[in-house]
């Protein structure tokens, strides 16, 4: 239950670096943060029943639910994916723009 | 199965193809659109019952295809058609689009959390790859503000996910009326994020408006319903969520049809309606699909045609008037989706009036008066004759009013009753867009709400304003 809990203050830590930064690239990686804590919560969830991993032909016991986890190996791509892209068009912009503050970026980008 | 192939699977072989060879994109494109389309129309035509499939094992992948995700399925086929013809662009584009048209389909026929959240986190990988193709600094930007929003949004969905998971102990939607209602709530704020439901979907006229004509076509049509279709089947199973969904439907209307009102640049005015249009797709869940199809289309022939203009300013449309061919053709679209009687389906607008409880009905009647004014408003200048090009310049109109009168087949004519009420909406609305000043050159343009961290943070002020209706729901 305590690691439900620190688990769930990782997502808001990302939260508080996503709105509270001002910089792009701080925005992006607090974003990175914000799922590794629901990607970590997920895995958790799994470990409800046990901690054993879910292998066949090794005994009975108490087994971790291996869904949740099977799942959310997808879910760790698409985020790694995502923080790719968005770090690759992000240095693209600072090298255009020679800054990386979002309102500055903001200004320029509507001129 | 030979729907889901023709839907999902040959989509996806054809743009590796293309992405694989470097050419041929426009005529796999148009190929595998055209296949699509055939596919939907015979599920549709011949009224298959819906089918269930479970792959791979009891906890594999849920699929679940019925008329709702055939027709939608037929829109994103349809737009897909009509947009290959347009595009000027280099191979590797049209491997993208065929990837985000398969995408898509996966969404629509997806009945399971994740498998939608995987299938929409695909779409935004897509769009944003799509949006900022051309490049350019706006572009780029516009791009970065649409992917992390969607992915914001789709954290909150992946929480949702969770609480599901932790209350029925699978992923499908089979479950969907035993959830709790947290689950319930992010998952839907969610995709009301990818939806472009107003307030999350204030990214909205930027990418759609910023984007190349052909993008901004898919954009608006196609990929906005990847939120909303799931959104029509939780709220069908659970009306709990029924009330909330109706009044930010509402809102979503009133607010999109303001921001297009003082909107000067004619695509965003474009992109705003369709902020305006998503409300009227969830306001009733029953008719959502045939009416997203019918937006799509208009919204789709609109993008593409102003694709073709000179300039983008409605101030200098509405003063120095359009060439003949462009004005019946961005006419047609627009009377269509204002619900003018005999062209697109007139009825559907007209039961959607209906299908609602008495205090929206009426307020809907009243407020279907803006759609009128903001889309007919660039359109009043005189038009002008143009001399250059030969009878191909009348094929765009020529294909437009018969695909109107086909879709008025499909959708549903006017009742009789109702030919003088729709006619007199139209009427006011002329009255009103030929009173009200115009936005004037250049203005309009970005809200303050638009930028970054707006976005961001009003996505994170809706998380607590649900985390509050969820400690006082029942």
């Amino acid at each position: 239950m305590v690691l439900r809990w620190i688990l769930l203050s990782v997502v808001l830590i990302g939260l508080v670096g996503l709105v509270g930064r001002r910089n792009v690239l701080s925005k992006v990686l607090a974003m990175d943060v914000m799922n590794t804590g629901v990607i970590s919560l997920f895995v958790h969830a799994g470990y409800r029943a046990g901690p054993r991993a879910p292998l066949l032909g090794d005994g009975a016991g108490a087994y971790a639910d291996p869904i949740p986890q099977a799942a959310i190996l997808t879910a760790i791509v698409i985020g790694f994916a995502t923080l790719a892209l968005l770090i690759v068009y992000v240095m693209d912009i600072s090298r255009s723009c020679t800054t990386l503050d979002a309102s500055c970026i903001e200004r320029r980008s509507r001129r | 199965m030979t729907f889901l192939s023709l839907a999902v699977f040959l989509p996806f072989l054809a743009g590796l193809a293309v992405l694989a060879l470097g050419r041929g994109g426009r005529l796999a494109e148009g190929g595998t659109g055209v296949a699509v389309t055939v596919g939907a129309l015979h599920r549709l035509a011949f009224s298959f019952p819906p089918s269930d499939l479970v792959l791979s094992g009891p906890f594999g992948v849920h699929l679940f295809i019925d008329d709702q995700s055939a027709l939608f399925v037929l829109l994103a086929g349809l737009v897909v058609t009509a947009v290959a013809p347009e595009e000027r662009e280099r191979p590797p584009f049209q491997g993208l689009v065929l990837l985000l048209l398969g995408a898509c389909n996966a969404a629509f026929v997806s009945y399971d959390f994740f498998n939608v959240y995987v299938a929409i986190e695909l779409v935004t990988l897509l769009g944003f790859l799509l949006i900022r193709w051309g490049g350019g600094l706006r572009r780029t930007w516009a791009a970065v503000k649409y992917l992390m929003t969607g992915h914001v949004g789709m954290i909150l969905y992946l929480l949702g996910c969770l609480e599901a998971f932790g209350a029925t102990g699978s992923f499908s939607m089979a479950g969907l009326a035993d959830l709790p209602p947290l689950a319930l709530l992010l998952m839907a704020s969610g995709l009301a994020v990818k939806g472009g439901l107003f307030v999350l979907g204030l990214w909205l006229p930027e990418a759609h408006g910023g984007a190349a004509a052909p993008v901004s076509a898919l954009l608006s049509a196609v990929v906005v319903t990847t939120g909303l279709a799931p959104l029509l089947r939780f709220a069908s199973v659970e009306p709990r969520l029924l009330g909330p969904l109706t009044a930010l439907a509402l809102l979503s209307f009133v607010a999109g049809s303001l921001l297009a009102l003082k909107e000067d640049d004619y695509k965003r005015l474009l992109a705003s309606s369709t902020l305006a249009q998503v409300g009227l797709i969830l306001v009733v869940p029953a008719l959502g699909a045939q009416y997203a199809l019918y937006h799509g289309l208009c919204k789709g022939w609109l993008f593409l045609t102003a694709g073709r203009m000179p300039h983008r300013s409605v101030t200098f449309m509405a003063r120095k008037g359009l060439p003949w061919p462009l004005l019946l053709s961005l006419l047609g679209a627009s009377l269509a989706l204002s619900g003018a009687p005999f062209l697109g389906a007139p009825g559907l607008k007209e039961s959607l009036g209906e299908a609602m409880s008495p205090p929206w009905g009426g307020l809907f009647k009243i407020l279907a008066l803006l759609t009128p004014i903001y889309l007919l408003r660039p359109l009043l200048g005189r038009p002008r004759l143009i001399r250059q090009g030969g009878w191909q310049k009348w094929l765009f109109p020529l294909l437009l009013s018969l695909s109107l009168v086909m879709m008025g087949h499909f959708l549903g004519w006017t009742p009789s009753h109702s030919v003088i009420p729709a006619v007199v909406t139209l009427l006011l609305g002329l009255t009103v867009a030929f009173l009200l000043p115009l936005p004037g050159e250049g203005k309009g343009g970005p809200w303050a709400l638009e930028n970054l961290e707006n976005l961001l943070g009003l996505s994170v002020l809706f998380a607590q304003v649900l985390l509050l209706v969820w400690r006082w729901l029942p």
